[in-house]
């Protein structure tokens, strides 16, 4: 589904991806560790287009299509969705519109008929009853004056309407104390299935009690230096991010052999 | 259009309250008795001189509505004088003619005054308009908040004065002003220009401009959700001026602003030059 070849990346002139090798096939659930500034939030941005990011070589291809060439919107219609580490507050556009605008847009690429304010108020409610989350999300403007537990429902609430193939979550878990997380976590495995593939970007080993991957990697200074499966995130946690980044320097990325 | 003088006289007697909102033409002259309450719409350009008395308790809603294009200039002139506890809300709904003056002189006499001027402009191609407004705080204890927004795109031009005067003796004075602006080309302009005369020392007065660009941040958020490009910048340039429009208290009068606030943000041009 998603193969990430040799990605560089840079923001203003510094290297933040030196090399990123990454492959995805179709239900798996990788798990992207790493310290702050490892560059796990600028894979994850960048893969969902964001202009200010820089790539100076490398290709990703989605399906086989070149993601790189895409304005990001024609990302989000081909499939690709973001779980934003920090929501954006919209204010003056409500909450309902937006995705159901959101929602026509991809259903168009997808040859389906557009739904109707009616006909996504029916399945917005469906989702709402499914997530726990309280139906006067609805009527607010996108994520004004959320708490940060209510904006990351939000984020999920939103992938559960536009059914992704490939969702990308940065950091869903951060700020997050221990019973919404676990609504999150509920939302995510709710979404799980053969067909959808998810990256979680975290940097806690926490998340991963909740939404079980099928492989881990570790980012360690703009390469991912560890790849493996579960049991790598609990190594992680008794050792901290010291046990791998001294690494960096000869360790392959072993990214590609794990997703056979 | 009517392009003729006429003069039109509206008197609302003493505690008499109309519910559904008055239309009135060019040259206007309001009464508001005591403890009376209306709301007048004006929609009409050209030259237009309104003057209003607004009586202790009285309250009145002013709405004017600049849209259409007008081949000659525009201009304006709106004068008040408010008793005691009496409330004025303008809202001033200017979307381009062409050239426009509009100016505001809003004078609080009575004590426990309030008014609040209101304002969004739209303007485009090659409009311009300036909005021109004076809070005189004459007395104690009033207040005053003044709220313009513009969004200005192509080679449109703005100019927003605010002037707020506060004579000596009106102590305990509550003064806030505020412009916001949206400017989506390179070529359109605004001046924004806050003066404040304050001759009280206990007051509480503030004011502040902003000239800005549509947030990139929330532009990437609705385009990673399928939205196209222009889409989410019509949807993000309609709720920049999505809460003037909220202001009007009037549903029909709200769903008629709205209706051709919407038709003129539908004709904005996006420039690739700013976001």
């Amino acid at each position: 589904m998603l193969q990430i070849k040799n990605l560089h990346v840079k923001i203003n002139g510094g290297e933040i991806l030196e090399g990123i090798n990454l492959t995805i096939n179709p239900g798996e659930v990788h798990a992207i560790m790493g310290p702050n500034g490892s560059g796990k939030s600028t894979l994850a941005q960048v893969l969902a287009g964001r202009e200010s990011y820089e790539v100076v070589k490398g290709e990703v291809l989605f399906e086989g299509k070149n993601l790189l060439k895409m304005s990001p919107e024609d990302r989000a219609r081909e499939g690709i969705f973001l779980g934003f580490q920090y929501p954006i507050e919209i204010p003056g556009v409500g909450n309902a519109y937006f995705l159901r605008t959101a929602l026509n847009a991809i259903r168009k690429q997808r040859g389906l008929e557009e739904v109707d304010a009616l006909q996504f108020l029916k399945l917005a409610r469906e989702k709402t009853k499914l997530l726990d989350i309280d139906e006067s999300f609805l009527n607010r403007f996108v994520n004004e004056g959320f708490s940060g537990g209510e904006k990351k429902r939000n984020e999920i609430f939103q992938m559960s309407i536009l059914e992704p193939k490939l969702a990308v979550l940065d950091e869903i878990d951060s700020g997050l104390d221990i019973d919404a997380l676990k609504v999150v976590a509920k939302g995510v495995n709710l979404l799980r299935n053969p067909e959808r593939s998810i990256i979680l970007v975290t940097h806690y080993q926490r998340l991963l009690d909740y939404i079980m991957p099928d492989y881990v990697h570790v980012l360690s200074e703009g390469k991912i230096v560890r790849s493996g499966d579960k049991t790598l995130a609990y190594k992680l946690e008794s050792e901290g991010y010291a046990w791998v980044k001294g690494t960096s320097e000869n360790s392959p990325p072993a990214a590609l052999e794990c997703s056979k | 259009m009517d392009t003729k003088n006429t003069q039109e006289f509206l008197n609302v007697p003493k505690g008499v309250v109309l519910k559904e909102p008055v239309h009135l033409g060019f040259n206007n002259r309001i009464i508001m008795e005591e403890d009376s309450e209306a709301t007048v719409v004006e929609s009409s350009f050209g030259n237009i001189q309104t003057n209003v008395k607004i009586g202790q308790n009285a309250r009145l809603t002013w709405v004017k509505v600049l849209d259409g294009s007008a081949t000659t200039p525009c201009v304006s002139s709106f004068v008040s004088e408010q008793s005691a506890s009496s409330i004025l809300q303008s809202q001033v709904f200017d979307l381009g003619v062409g050239v426009s003056q509009n100016e505001m002189r809003a004078t609080l006499q009575g004590e426990g005054a309030a008014c609040s001027l209101e304002g969004l402009y739209i303007l485009g191609e090659q409009q311009s308009s300036s909005h021109q407004t004076c809070i005189d705080h004459v007395v104690p204890h009033a207040r005053s908040e003044e709220f313009y927004k513009g969004i200005l795109f192509d080679r449109a031009e703005g100019n927003f004065q605010g002037k707020i005067i506060v004579r000596p003796q009106a102590q305990k004075t509550v003064a806030r002003q505020t412009n916001k602006n949206l400017l989506l080309s390179k070529d359109a302009i605004i001046h924004t220009k806050p003066l404040l005369e304050i001759f009280a020392n206990d007051v509480k007065c503030n004011h502040g401009a902003t000239i800005g660009q549509l947030d990139e941040q929330a532009l990437f958020y609705l385009r990673t959700r399928g939205i196209s490009n222009l889409a989410a910048k019509h949807m993000l340039t309609s709720a920049y001026a999505s809460d003037m429009v909220g202001r009007v208290q009037n549903e029909s009068l709200r769903n008629w602003i709205q209706n051709l606030v919407a038709i003129r943000l539908g004709k904005i041009h996006f420039s690739k030059d700013v976001v």
